[in-house]
């Protein structure tokens, strides 16, 4: 199986997006767990400092929230987030590069614009990475692993990025099957996953 | 840390199964709302969405190599009491523009009864020309406008007034975005002639 090919939907963050315009703070966090990952990798490939890059992500949340009431939906929320952590990270190492020039040290701080209190532990560590490791791998046996129909129903999902509609089309089943088959895999995995995260 | 989700009592599941789908954009706006309830304040669900993300994530090859599961989350959240709803927000940016345009187009009215801004004469061209006037009380002032000079009214150089039109140009020439309504301002500059010294250009 291949995985990494981001899939995002135009529509799929739409509820999300509405509610936490409207000020829904809870709505928002959803978004922040559903996209934190993707920001960060985003923000560490501009960066190559992953602590840097936390910070510059959760910047980029807090813009975006800011933002969030002159965003219209015309495209997908991931696309114009995606903006923003580029912009942000841009605007970093602008400051990063001033900084140097001004301290004439070829050394960053990495401790720019973002409060002390506000700084993201550093969970760079050879554990850290290593768990992320075990996770991924686990994730991935997980998935091979899974009922045919449960495996078909969250790759098309997950990997694919393919709506509900379009895979209830493609299996030749209700739409509250696919939910179903989508919810029931996420919960096999997720019961793999439990060993490693206690 | 990535925080464990123990086994959801069976009444729970159907609401892990709505965050399921609610991950995927796939609930009702009635059932989103519903659920954000819920989400707000049970935990163990919130875990479980926050675990359907990391998987999801997982799948599309996106996992970085932080567990940034309940950390970057919560401190985002941390700060966001303190932000005013978007759309809230949002209006009022808009009304402060609105407001931000209503005192230019003021300012400009004021300039005009004052007599101090340039109107443009017909066939005028792009270079800039001085224009020598003289004041009652103060130096000379010399007016630099856009296209041929037209008429330049000004009264007096006085300290008090050179502010007012430093702020003119400020406004009307550092803020591109206020130029639809000065259609009808061609001020570039202006001198102030020192007696006995060249020319000392206006601050903008």
């Amino acid at each position: 199986m291949r995985l990494g090919r981001p899939a995002v939907g135009a529509d799929d963050d739409r509820r999300l997006v509405e509610r936490a315009r409207g000020g829904d703070k809870t709505a928002f966090d959803l978004l922040v767990l559903k996209y934190q990952h993707r920001v960060v990798k985003l923000a560490n490939r501009y960066l190559r400092d992953p602590q840097e890059a936390l910070d510059v992500a959760q910047e980029a949340f807090l813009r975006a929230y800011r933002s969030l009431g002159g965003f219209r939906g015309d495209s997908a929320f991931y696309s114009w987030l995606y903006r923003i952590t580029i912009n942000t990270a841009h605007n970093h190492l602008a400051a990063r590069r001033a900084r140097r020039e001004e301290t004439g040290t070829g050394e960053a701080d990495g401790n720019s614009g973002v409060p002390l209190e506000d700084r993201v532990p550093d969970l760079n560590t050879p554990e850290a990475m290593l768990l992320s490791d075990e996770i991924r791998r686990t994730i991935e046996r997980a998935v091979e692993e899974l009922p045919d129909d449960l495996r078909t129903a969250v790759v098309l999902r997950e990997v694919e990025g393919l709506s509900y509609e379009e895979i209830a089309r493609i299996m030749d089943c209700p739409i509250g099957t696919v939910r179903s088959r989508i919810f029931r895999a996420r919960e096999a995995i997720n019961a793999r996953l439990e060993p490693l995260l206690r | 840390m990535t925080a464990r989700t123990p086994p959801l009592p069976p009444a729970a599941a159907e609401a892990a199964e709505d965050c399921s789908a609610l991950l995927d954009g796939a609930t009702g706006k009635e059932a989103t709302v519903l659920l954000l309830r819920r989400l707000g304040r049970e935990p163990l669900l919130r875990r479980r969405f926050a675990r359907y993300a990391l998987i999801s994530s997982a799948l599309k090859g996106q996992l970085t190599d932080l567990s940034l599961d309940g950390v970057l989350a919560d401190r985002v959240g941390a700060r966001l009491p303190a932000e005013s709803a978007p759309e809230e927000r949002w209006i009022g940016r808009r009304l402060s523009w609105v407001l931000a345009g209503g005192l230019a187009v003021a300012a400009f009215s004021t300039l005009v009864v004052r007599g101090i801004v340039v109107l443009p004469s017909p066939g005028g061209g792009r270079g800039a020309r001085p224009v020598a006037v003289e004041t009652a009380r103060s130096h000379p002032v010399r007016l630099m406008s856009y296209g041929n000079p037209g008429r330049a009214t000004w009264r007096r150089g006085a300290p008090a007034e050179r502010r007012v039109l430093d702020e003119y140009l400020l406004t009307h020439l550092a803020a591109p975005g206020y130029a639809p309504v000065m259609v009808h301002a061609r001020l570039a500059t202006y001198e102030v002639t020192m007696a006995g010294r060249g020319p000392r250009p206006g601050r903008p």
